[in-house]
């Protein structure tokens, strides 16, 4: 199984988001760190298809070659957390995670089940019958984190998924990340350099919509946060320069 | 020695084996088929109760406003029509009303599924109660059809056309004030059908013809609307 992206590219009227990326993705943890406005968004949107690249192709190859290969086919492996997500306000949690098990194709009783389960796994279980305009920040990001998970997706997109999660919260993440890693391919991203650190099997660094570093923790060679602000800094000095 | 002791301790001297991948092997079979007609169901239960009545509510008291048949109670009731539309056009737009866009586009039955789903219920429903409103109220006025055509049929054509315009044309949260507005403005129509009416500067008759071309322009814009929103296209081999 691999999620191949060959020379994705969009642009738009006066910049280039993304620019030309190509990478085979496997199965594990790729943590995908940049800056602000580096184009790790716009990719992720792509690869989910919110967007239409410009150019370039995106392609996931399973093992099954006899599996049709359609758009629904495509999401129906999915799971997406976005940065920002809203919710229909008079939705309990409960409610939001049938809603989407319902679009995501998941009959009924199996949605009834993964809904408690997952409810329970991040720690919702006693909240999930409160409406989602009670819940706290993190809260809402625990409940978005479940509706990614809830089919079981061979391919997991998650934009700043530990925004707003205490330590604690944090660690218990890192940890279901780490375990569904193992089956499919998760896509993290995040600016806290730490979360990649202990979990990631793959490090995808971007600027300008290139990416500038794509190898192991070991292939780093240093503490990643330092490897990470040093490229910072080349980037500041290159505006400053300018 | 009872049945019961028995079971306790063959519960006890047997050990169940460790499972080798049962989560992989439930995975694998799970029935994984939400049906179409459940899909509707869903979207029915979640387009909000509330709102549904909302609107019955304001076509009753149309109705009830209309029950006269008086130039001035038509005219009234004219005025009021385009409002009750923005009852099912806040249904329809209610996913970048409340940011869900996002999540529900990168889904199996995606956004544009569920848009095409939310406006024909909505069409639906709102044909039904159009056509059955209209043959009501042209039986207690006895005006004949061009009446209830120009009164009621015109403004509210053209405010959901004009809310599906400006839904499309403005991005985003905006829209979510733009099409109120846009309805809120059509509520002032009657008052210049009835001006040009008193001038003769339009026939009666023309109004017909508009209405036609607005049920095609409304039909028009909401192909434009679920294919512009919805930009999924995939490369897959």
């Amino acid at each position: 199984m691999e999620l191949v992206l060959d020379r994705v590219t969009k642009q738009y009227s006066n910049k280039i988001a993304v620019d030309r990326l190509s990478a085979t993705l496997k199965p594990g943890v790729i943590g995908l760190l940049g800056a602000n406005g580096a184009g790790k968004t716009t990719l992720m949107r792509m690869i989910c298809g919110i967007l239409i690249s410009t150019s370039g192709t995106i392609c996931f190859k399973t093992e099954n070659e006899s599996l049709d290969s359609s758009e629904e086919m495509y999401r129906d492996a999915l799971g997406y957390l976005p940065q920002d997500f809203g919710y229909y306000p008079n939705f309990t949690g409960k409610d939001f995670l049938m809603y989407i098990a319902a679009l995501k194709g998941i009959d009924k009783a199996t949605a009834k089940r993964k809904c408690n389960e997952l409810l329970k796994a991040v720690n919702l279980e006693t909240a999930a019958n409160k409406k989602i305009k009670t819940y706290s920040g993190g809260m809402k990001q625990r409940l978005g984190i479940a509706q990614a998970v809830l089919n079981d997706p061979k391919i997991l997109v998650l934009d700043e998924p530990t925004a707003g999660l205490d330590p604690k919260e944090r660690v218990r993440f890192r940890n279901l990340i780490a375990e569904l890693g193992k089956d499919s391919i998760v896509i993290l991203s995040t600016h806290i350099v730490s979360d990649v650190e202990h979990i990631a099997d793959r490090i995808l660094m971007m600027k300008d919509g290139q990416f500038i570093f794509d190898g192991t923790l070991d292939e780093v060679g240093m503490d990643l946060e330092a490897f990470y602000l040093q490229n910072f800094e080349e980037e500041e000095e290159e505006t400053e320069n300018e | 020695m009872t049945d019961r002791k028995l079971k306790q301790l063959l519960k006890n001297a047997y050990c169940v084996s460790e499972t080798d991948n049962g989560c992989r092997f439930i995975k694998m079979h799970e029935r994984r088929s939400r049906q179409f007609c459940d899909i509707i169901k869903n979207e029915l239960r979640y387009m909000g109760v509330k709102s549904i009545f909302a609107g019955i509510f304001l076509c009753a008291l149309f109705l009830a406003t209309a029950q006269k048949g008086d130039e001035n109670m038509m005219w009234i009731a004219s005025s009021i029509i385009p409002i009750c539309s923005i009852v099912p056009m806040s249904l329809i737009f209610c996913s970048e009303r409340y940011g869900m866009c996002e999540l529900e586009a990168s889904t199996r039955f995606s956004l544009r599924f569920i848009r095409i789903i939310r406006m024909l219920i909505l069409g639906i429903f709102s044909g039904v109660v159009t056509i059955c409103g209209s043959i009501f109220l042209n039986s207690l006025w006895k005006t004949g059809m061009i009446d209830i055509v120009m009164y009621l049929l015109f403004p509210y054509f053209v405010s959901v056309w004009g809310g599906l315009l400006v839904a499309r044309k403005w991005h985003g949260k905006e829209s979510v004030i733009g099409v109120p507005l846009v309805c809120l403005t059509t509520g002032f129509l009657p008052t210049i059908i009835r001006e040009f009416r008193q001038v003769n500067f339009v026939s009666d008759s023309m109004y017909v013809f508009l209405v036609v071309a607005l049920l095609g322009g409304i039909v028009n814009e909401s192909i434009k609307y679920v294919n512009e929103r919805s930009d999924l296209s995939w490369n897959l081999y």
